[in-house]
Parts: C-alpha cells; structure tokens; sequence
C-alpha cells in the first residue's frame, strides 16, 4: 500500500528542495501579485460599478434606458416617457414639488429635532434658542415652515390638477383615494406641527383642535336613539388626544410624537404607494387614453 | 420586376433564416403591433426637468426662510387666549365653518367633503376627456368640483383671514382694528412693505 | 390594465368558503390584538390642575363683585349673601372667555354670554358651567369643578 502512495513522486524524479514557509509565502505573494495589482489599479471603477452598473454618461437609447432601470433611486421611474407627460403646463410639477417638500421638510425636521424638547416648560425657550444660539438655527426653522406652507398648497393644487384633467378615471380611482388620504394626513401634520413651539397660537389651537374632536360625542348621542349605549365617542378621542383633560405636558408629548415618528412613517408608506399605484395603472395621464 | 432585383441584392435572402427584413421605419426602439409613438428616453429629459425642480423649489423655500423669519408668538398662557384667535391660514376656513357650528363645522361637513372627494373616481367613471385640462365632455364634472369644493374652501380662508377681527366679529379689511395675520405679515415684513 | 376578474372564480364554495373564514377569524385575532394596545394610549392618571380647590372665605367676596381666580378658569360672583361659581371656559370649543362689559366674550369664535353665563349669541349651544360651593370644616369655600349645577345655582352664606 504504501507503494501505491509513492507512486506520484516516482513519476517526478525531480526533488523539490526543501524550502521554508517564509519562502513559500513569497512565492504565493509573487504568483498573485499581477492579479491584485490589476485590482487595485482598477478598483475605483469596479467600486463604482457594484454601486451604479451603468455608465454616467449614457448615449445610446440602451444605455439611457439602463441608466434607468439600474439605479435604485430612477427605476421608480419608467425609462422612457411620452412627451405629453413631460409638459409643464399639463402637471406643473405639483405632485413632485409636494414630494420635494416632503423630503426638505424630514431633512429640517430632523436636524430641527437635535435642538427641540417637547416639554412645556422649555418648548418656546428652544424656538428662541433657535433663533439666537444655533448655526443656521433660524433658517432651518423657516424652511421647515414655508416648506410646510408650501407643501398644503402644493398638494391642494395638485389634487385640483388631478381633477380637472380626469385622471382620476378608472383605472386610477384607488390612487386618488390614496392621494385624498394623503392631503389629509398633510393638513394634520400641519396641525401637530405649529402646535410644538408652545406659543399661545400653538395652545389655543390644541384647545380647539382637541375640543372640535370632542364634538364627536354627537354621533354617538345621536346613536341612543337607535337604542345603543352612550359611547362617548368625542370625549373618548379627546382623552385619547389630550392624555388627559385640559392641554398640557402630556398633550404636547403627545403630538411631538405624533409628528416626528408616527405621522411622518405613514405619510411616507402612502407616498411610496401613491407612486407604486401610477406605474402599475400605466403611468401618468394622457390624452391617448380618451379619443375625443 | 427590376426594382424587385435591387431590393434583392440589398437584402439578399438567405434560405436558412425564417426571418427576413420587412421595412424600415422611422422610430428609436423595436415595437410590435403599435403605431408610432412620441416616447422620448426618461434620461435626460425628465431627470433634468426634476433636476431643476428641485434646485427651484430649494432656493425658494431657502430665500423665504431667510427674507421672512416663521412667525412665533407670546409664550403658551392657558388663562388668556390672543383675541382673535386665529389659526394658520390653512385652518382658517374651517375655523369660519366652526363658528357657526361646532359639530358640523369642525367634524360634519369636513368629513363629509373629505368620504365625498373619495368617493369621486367611483362615481364618475365615464371614459371621457382624460388628459386634457377642462375637457368640454367634462364640462359639468369640472363646474361642480370648482363651485362645490375648490371656490368654498378659497372664499372661507379669504373671509377667515381678512375679514375677521376680534371676537371673531365682521369686519372689512380697510377697517380692521387688528394687524393681518401674521404669515401674510411676516412675508410683506420681510420684503420691506 | 384592467383586470377582468373571473366570475366563475369568486364562487362562494364550500372550500372558498373556510379558507374565508379562516382568513377572517386571523384578521380579527390581529385587529383585536392591535385595538387592544388603544388601551394604552387612554390616560389611567390626569395631570392638571386639581378639581377641588379653595377659594378662602366668604368675607373675601364683597357684595355685587366679580371675581376671577385665572388658574382656575373660574369666575366668584356674589349678589347679597349668594355665591356663584361660573367657568370661564368657553362652551363652544373651550376658549377662555373674557368679562366684558355685557358679561362673557369668546375671543376664538365670537360665542357671547351674559352676566349669569347664558348665551346670547352663538356659536355656543349651553350656557358657562356653574360648579357647585361648599364649605370646609375651616370655613373656607371650596369649588368643585367635577360637580356641575344649574345655572343660578348659588352657596348662601350663613351669617
């Protein structure tokens, strides 16, 4: 048997000669060397290759249409697009302005969000503070509210452009129900928004806001007459608004929490379904749709 | 029968293919059974139109925050609200709506306009005049959003806004006894007016 | 685009049938569970101003005079050997009312009321709450907030 194993150096009358492990690590270096240095030499473009696999100047009609449908932030988009839709005065740019506002207002929020404490006693000082002691403090603050501004009146006309070119129309009904959500959802953001400075706008807002869903209890009053216990519906949001009776610490934590985690998820959630839903129903409008 | 020739020596038929050139038409990508079609390529003609969008939107939104600071008012005194007490302007149309009734200013008719905006693409599903601005077969569709929906929420935030003073009382903006609201302010403030 | 459902399809069979019904009841298992952290959010603990409080002695009020305690939101009025106790909170959407020369204005949505807190202009719907007065075994008087009474409902000073 032992033989047997022999049999491959007998083959090979050469000898290896003995060589030590720190030769043997050089020879290996030596034999890969040309390959990591081909790497090295080329890693700037494959780093950007893994990232973007496509190149940043397309000119062909393929390159332009993988520029595209490779990239991760554009394949929201179709690769190619009817001129009609790229007309400013069919759109006016709303919805992507509104998005646009979208996301200057979650930047300004965020940085907005280092310097505030939604706590009674100290909200109005860090508006001050704002102003007097932070970098770009006061313009970060008046961006984040004339983006908001900005913003309802964006969607407003948006949905007013949506309407009166019919492309609320089947197959797109879904996505207008969506969008009407989203205008809503916009308005309360507004509303838990100017509420945070705890300026006395801000309180007596809350107080009415807070008191207008307390009327609730007028459907359900009106329900006992159907013979169905008084559930107290306004009262019950109130409470569940307010965390309490009156406005105060708990109300204003409330609504902190309500505009900076909550309400911003479930905007965003719907924006990416409002986009999904204009792809999947064919894209923007067009006339094509409804010979006339 | 000539002409048949030529077109033969420019495309010569090759027997092994079962497929072979038609015509040439004008037109930047391969389609079937379409007509021609004014698609044009996404990069770059509507990621530039995004492209400065965007730059616009930016250095607007940034040159009002530095022309016109955001409002902030007396620190929060629960005993004594501002008189008027108004809201943001966006608000100030249902706060007209909430002084004259608060249920149904304030729940009731804005929920119903809101189920109603809903309801919009499920009853009016005629195939008609998509695309095109105030489409004449919708004439009636776009007269019932604008007089029902578009002109009341307008005219309730100009009468919110102008022509309320304090208590809530009527009053003409050339006699107003208090200062405009003050987003409007902060804006001709800021511009020197 | 559109998709054309097949009818034939949306049979209810009896297969169809408890695979509904078993989506459902994991639906409702899932709501339940969801509606049950709502409890959360409910307040067991109010923070705020304590509904019972102290407005010293009877002798503090003179006769015909209106007294307002701010923290409170709540006005002491006397007429001869009655004391009244009447909110200040606005029965429209709970703006604070200001004494005017013709009782109670709302600043927020123009409600107006008279001296005894009824309404005489809308958008309020009731009267200002009157809250009911008693005396302490000190001899101080004590305003009940969570105690509501009719208006003209007064505490009679024994003298």
């Amino acid at each position: 048997m032992s033989v047997q194993t022999q049999k491959p150096s007998d083959l090979t009358p050469r000898q290896e000669p003995a060589i030590s492990p720190l030769q043997k690590l050089n020879r290996a270096i030596y034999r890969q060397a040309p390959e990591v240095f081909d790497s090295i030499k080329l890693l700037p473009y494959n780093v950007y290759k893994s990232i973007y696999r496509t190149t940043a100047f397309p000119k062909t009609e393929r390159e332009r249409s993988e520029a595209f449908f490779n990239s991760f932030l554009l394949h929201i988009q179709p690769a190619k697009i009817e001129k009609h839709a790229l007309r400013f005065t069919y759109t006016f740019g709303l919805g992507l302005l509104s998005t646009y506002l979208f996301l200057l207002l979650t930047l300004t929020g965020i940085l907005l969000m280092f310097f505030y404490v939604p706590a009674t006693d100290q909200a109005y000082f860090r508006m001050l503070d704002l102003r007097s002691s932070v970098s770009f403090g006061g313009i970060m603050r008046g961006m984040h509210f004339w983006s908001a501004n900005a913003m309802i009146g964006a969607v407003f006309f948006h949905m007013c452009r949506v309407f009166y070119t019919g492309a609320y129309k089947p197959p797109r009904e879904l996505n207008w129900v969506v969008g009407v959500i989203l205008f809503v959802l916009t308005l309360v953001m507004g509303f838990t928004g100017y509420l945070l400075p705890w300026d006395q706008l801000a309180f007596w807002a809350i107080t009415v806001g807070a008191n207008i869903a307390g009327k609730a209890d007028y459907i359900s009053t009106s329900l006992t007459g159907l013979g169905l216990p008084d559930l107290h519906f306004g009262l019950f949001t109130k409470n569940m608004l307010l965390g309490g009776d009156v406005v105060g610490q708990e109300a204003l934590l409330r609504f902190y929490v309500l505009h900076v985690a909550l309400l911003p998820v479930i905007l965003f959630s719907l924006i990416v379904w409002h986009f999904w839903l204009i792809r999947k129903t064919g894209g923007i409008s067009s006339p094509k749709e409804s010979p006339e | 029968m000539a002409k048949r020739v030529r077109e033969e020596e420019i495309f010569p038929r090759n027997p092994n293919k079962t497929y072979g050139l038609m015509e040439i038409v004008k037109g930047s990508s391969p389609r079937v059974d379409r007509g021609p079609d004014d698609m044009v390529s996404s990069w770059p003609h509507l990621l530039i139109r995004e492209a400065i969008l965007f730059a616009a939107c930016f250095v607007i939104v940034l040159a009002l925050a530095l022309w016109a600071p955001p409002p902030l008012e007396k620190p929060a005194d629960p005993t004594k609200p501002p008189n008027p007490a108004k809201a943001p302007w966006y608000f100030l149309g249902l706060q007209e709506l909430v002084s004259y009734d608060a249920f149904w200013g304030g729940l009731g008719i804005p929920g119903i306009v809101i189920i109603g905006l809903m309801f919009i693409p499920y009853l009016d599903r005629h195939h008609s005049g998509i695309g095109r601005w105030f489409a004449k077969s919708r004439s009636t569709a776009c007269w019932a959003f604008t007089l029902i929906f578009v002109v009341p929420s307008i005219i309730l935030i100009i009468i919110g806004t102008y022509f309320r003073g304090p208590n809530w009382g009527f009053y003409p903006p050339w006699n107003m006894p208090v200062e405009p609201p003050i987003i409007l302010h902060s804006i001709f403030g800021g511009m020197g007016l | 685009m559109a998709i054309d459902f097949d009818k034939e399809k949306q049979e209810l069979t009896r297969r169809n049938f408890f695979s509904l019904t078993a989506w459902g009841i994991y639906g409702v298992g899932l709501l339940g569970g969801l509606a049950l952290c709502g409890k959360f959010f409910v307040p067991n603990v109010k923070y705020g101003p304590a509904s019972k409080f102290s407005i010293g002695l009877a002798s503090n009020f003179p006769d015909g005079a209106v007294q307002n305690i701010q923290d409170q939101k709540v006005s002491i009025i006397r007429h001869g050997q009655n004391i009244g106790a009447i909110s200040e909170v606005c029965q429209h959407l709970g703006c604070t009312v200001a004494a005017s020369s013709t009782g109670y204005d709302c600043p927020c949505h123009g409600s107006k009321y008279d001296a005894m807190g009824n309404v005489t202009h809308g958008p309020a719907q009731i009267g200002l709450f009157w809250f009911g007065i008693s005396q302490l075994p000190s001899g101080e008087l004590q305003v009940d907030k969570g105690n509501i009474v009719p208006i003209g409902t007064y505490y009679v000073v024994k003298s």
